[in-house]
C-alpha cells in the first residue's frame, strides 16, 4: 500500500486511528479491514499542500504514541465544542474536522481495499441511491 | 500577456456566470476566469467524499481560524450553483430595508429589483413543490409542525426535469446534477455564453489584480505557471471569500479600511431525529420544505428541513467506536433539520504572508440567543413528530458567504460604489455575494442573480 502524499509510517497512524474511532461491529468492517486508505490519495490530492503536510507529520505520530494518550486525544478532540477558547481547544477542533473528515469519506465512501470482500458499510446502514440519468 | 478583452470575469459561480451569458450576448470579447475544474453531468463525482475533495475549496471545507466553524464553498465551474440546493428566493421587505439602512443605497428595495428579480426568473426553470414530491423527512417535518401550532410552506427551486416520477433521488445532485436539471449557473449560462463566443480558462486562480491606466492586468496561476491576462473591464465574481482575498492580496487593504470586514455566513446548525420506522430521507427530493411562522423572522432564525450523506452525518455526530456504529445503523430511520440563523456580520476576512485566508468569524451573543430560541422551538417540532431520539450536532457551518467587500455609499464602511466600480477605478467592478451590506436571513442566490442582471443591464446600456 503507497501514497503519493502519506509515507509508509502515515498511512499506518491512519488505519490506526481509523480502527479506534471505527473498530467495526456485527456486520460492518473495521476502518482497517475495509481497506479504504489504500484509496487516501483520491481524496488529500485536493487538499492544500501545507494541510497535507501537516496531516502526514500528525498521522505518522499516531503510527507510534501509546494506545492510551490516542484514547485521551480521540475523547478530547471528539468533546471539544466549538465555544471552548484557547489554543489547544482550536487544534483539537481542526484535528477532529480533518482526521474524522478523511476517515469518514473513506469509509462511507465505497473505496473498499483490494483485499476486502465482505460487505460495504454503505450497503450495510441501508443507504441506496437511485441515479436515473 | 494575451489580446485585450472587454472583460474579465473572475469566477463562473452564481454571478460570474450569469454576467459572462449577457456580456457575451451583448457581443462583448469576454474572458471567464474560474479556479475549479470543468465537469459535465457525466463527469460529476458520485460519492460525497470526492465530491467535497474535487468540488470545494480546501479539499472540503475550510476552517475558521479558530476552527470553530467550517465555511463550505464551492470551487468548479458554476461554483456554488453547483453544490448548493437551488432554492430560489426574494428578499422581503426587511432584509431591503436593513440593506437601505445600513448601506446607503437607494435601490436595495422590492420595488426597484423587481424588474432585475422577473428577468432573472424569466431565464430560470422554477419549480415550487406539493405534497405529492415530499419524502418521509419531509412528512416528518410538516407533521411536527403542524402538531406545535407552526406555520411552514413549500420551496422554490430552480429545476427543469429531477426524473422523480421515473424514480431519481436527488441527494446526488449535491455532487452536481446528473441531469442537468438544477438550474446552475454552468447549465443556465456558461455552457450558452460558451456557444456565443465566451472564453473560459478553468483550473487558474486569480492571485492579484493591478489597475494599469485603460486596463486591468489579471495574474493568475494556473497548474503552477504564472499567467497574465488583461481586459478594458474587470468583473471580481469570486464570492465573499474569493473576492475579498484577490483584493487584499492586490494590496488594497489600505486605501479600503472595510475591506475583509462585515462577513457573515447564516450559520446553521444541525440536528437528526431517530424514529421506530424507516423514513429513509436520502431517497426522493431531498428538501421540500421550510418553516414560514411569522414569529421566526423578527426572532432571526429559519428552520430548514434538510438531510446528508452517510459520509457528512458521520462527522456531524459526535459517538465514537461502538457509538460510532451504533448511530450510523440507524441512518433510514433517521429525520434532519436545521437552525439557520441571521448572523450579525461580525466576522473578518484577512489574507495571511503565505496568501492563505484566515477567517475570523464567532458568534455574537445575539447570534447565540438566535441559535437558542430556534433550537428550542425545533426541539419541540420534532418532539411532536414522534422523534425517540433527537442529536444535535456540536458543529457550527456556514454555507451561505457574504460581505468582505461590501456595497455602500461611506468609504468608511463600504468598499463598493452603488454602481458596483470599486471605490476610485473606473473599470473594476465587484458583484457577487461579496457586496452584500448584511445578512440577509433569506436564501442570497437569488438576490446575487438579480443584482448581477442590475449591473448587466448598467454594462451594456454604457
Ligand atoms: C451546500 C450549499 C447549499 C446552498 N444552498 C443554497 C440554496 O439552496 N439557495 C441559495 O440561495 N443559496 C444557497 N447556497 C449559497 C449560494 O450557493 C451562494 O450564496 C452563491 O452561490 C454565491 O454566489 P457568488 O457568485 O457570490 O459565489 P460563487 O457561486 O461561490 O462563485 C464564486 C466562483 O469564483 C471562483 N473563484 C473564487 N476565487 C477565485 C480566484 N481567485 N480565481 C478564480 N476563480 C475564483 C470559485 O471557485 C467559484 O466558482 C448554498 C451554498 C452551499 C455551499
Amino acid at each position: 500500500m503507497t501514497s503519493e502524499y502519506f509515507s509508509p509510517r502515515a498511512l499506518r497512524g491512519l488505519n490506526r486511528i481509523g480502527d479506534m474511532l471505527i473498530p467495526g461491529d456485527a456486520g460492518l468492517p473495521s476502518f482497517s479491514e475495509y481497506g479504504c486508505s489504500e484509496k487516501v490519495d483520491d481524496l488529500v490530492a485536493y487538499a492544500p499542500a501545507e494541510d497535507i503536510a501537516t496531516l502526514n507529520t500528525v498521522l505518522a505520530v499516531m503510527a507510534v504514541a501509546p494506545t492510551a494518550v490516542l484514547r485521551w486525544l480521540i475523547e478530547r478532540m471528539t468533546a471539544v465544542t466549538p465555544d471552548q477558547s484557547g489554543t489547544i481547544a482550536s487544534l483539537m477542533r481542526q484535528l477532529n474536522f480533518g482526521l474524522r473528515g478523511i476517515l469518514f469519506s473513506l469509509y462511507y465512501g465505497e473505496k473498499a481495499g483490494s483485499q476486502y470482500t465482505g460487505p460495504d458499510p454503505l450497503e450495510v446502514i441501508g443507504y441506496q441511491v437511485r441515479r436515473v440519468e | 500577456m494575451s489580446e485585450t478583452y472587454d472583460y474579465i470575469i473572475v469566477g463562473s459561480g452564481t454571478a460570474g456566470g450569469l454576467l459572462a451569458y449577457n456580456l457575451t450576448q451583448a457581443g462583448a470579447r469576454c474572458l471567464l476566469i474560474e479556479a475549479g475544474k470543468n465537469f459535465r453531468k457525466e463527469t460529476f463525482p458520485r460519492l460525497e467524499g470526492d465530491a467535497s475533495a474535487q468540488m470545494y475549496w480546501g479539499g472540503g471545507f475550510e476552517l475558521s481560524h479558530d476552527a470553530s466553524m467550517a465555511f463550505l464553498r464551492g470551487k468548479v465551474v458554476g461554483g456554488g450553483s453547483i453544490v448548493n440546493q437551488g432554492l430560489m428566493d426574494r428578499f422581503d421587505e426587511v432584509a431591503f430595508d436593513d440593506w437601505r439602512a445600513e448601506s446607503g443605497v437607494d435601490f436595495f428595495s422590492l420595488a426597484a429589483m423587481a424588474p432585475y428579480y422577473d428577468a432573472v426568473e424569466a431565464k430560470l426553470a422554477l419549480h415550487t413543490f406539493t405534497a405529492v414530491e415530499r419524502n418521509q423527512n419531509a412528512e416528518k417535518f410538516v407533521a411536527g409542525c403542524e402538531a406545535c401550532g407552526y406555520e411552514w410552506k413549500y420551496l422554490r427551486r430552480g429545476q427543469a426535469d429531477c426524473g422523480l416520477e421515473e424514480g431519481n433521488d436527488c441527494i446526488g445532485c449535491l455532487n452536481g446534477c446528473h441531469r442537468d436539471s438544477k438550474q446552475s449557473s454552468m447549465v443556465v449560462f456558461v455552457r450558452p455564453a460558451e456557444a456565443l463566443g465566451l472564453e473560459l480558462v478553468t483550473e487558474t486562480e486569480v492571485e492579484w489584480v493591478e489597475p494599469a491606466g485603460e486596463v486591468v492586468r489579471v495574474h493568475a496561476s494556473q497548474a503552477g505557471t504564472a499567467k497574465t491576462y488583461q481586459a478594458r473591464r474587470l468583473i471580481l465574481s469570486g464570492g465573499a471569500l474569493g473576492t475579498t482575498a484577490v483584493l487584499l492580496r492586490s494590496g488594497f487593504k489600505p486605501r479600503y479600511p472595510a475591506l475583509g470586514k462585515y462577513f457573515a455566513s447564516h450559520p446553521q446548525f444541525m440536528f437528526f431525529a431517530i424514529y421506530d420506522e424507516e423514513i429513509n430521507a436520502h431517497q426522493g427530493y431531498f428538501q421540500t420544505v421550510n418553516s414560514k411562522d411569522p414569529r421566526f423572522r423578527p426572532r432571526g432564525f429559519k428552520l430548514e428541513n434538510v438531510f446528508a450523506g452517510p459520509a457528512s452525518s458521520a462527522l456531524l455526530f459526535t459517538g465514537y467506536g461502538r457509538a460510532h456504529h451504533e448511530i450510523m445503523r440507524q441512518y433510514c430511520h433517521m429525520a434532519c433539520a436545521e437552525v439557520a440563523i441571521r448572523d450579525e456580520n461580525a466576522g473578518e476576512i484577512e489574507v495571511g504572508k503565505n496568501g492563505r485566508l484566515a477567517i475570523k468569524k464567532q458568534l455574537t451573543d445575539q447570534d447565540r440567543r438566535r441559535m437558542k430560541d430556534g433550537t428550542a422551538v425545533l426541539k419541540e417540532i420534532l418532539a411532536a413528530s414522534g422523534a425517540r431520539q433527537v442529536i444535535e450536532s456540536p458543529l457550527y457551518f456556514g454555507l451561505h458567504l457574504m460581505g468582505g467587500s461590501r456595497m455602500g455609499t461611506d468609504p468608511a464602511t463600504s468598499v463598493v460604489e452603488p454602481d458596483y466600480k470599486l471605490r476610485g477605478f473606473d473599470n473594476i467592478y465587484v458583484c457577487d455575494s461579496s457586496l452584500y451590506p448584511n445578512a440577509p436571513g433569506i436564501n442570497p442566490a437569488l438576490t446575487v442573480m438579480a443584482l448581477s442582471q442590475r449591473l448587466s443591464e448598467q454594462l451594456t446600456r454604457s
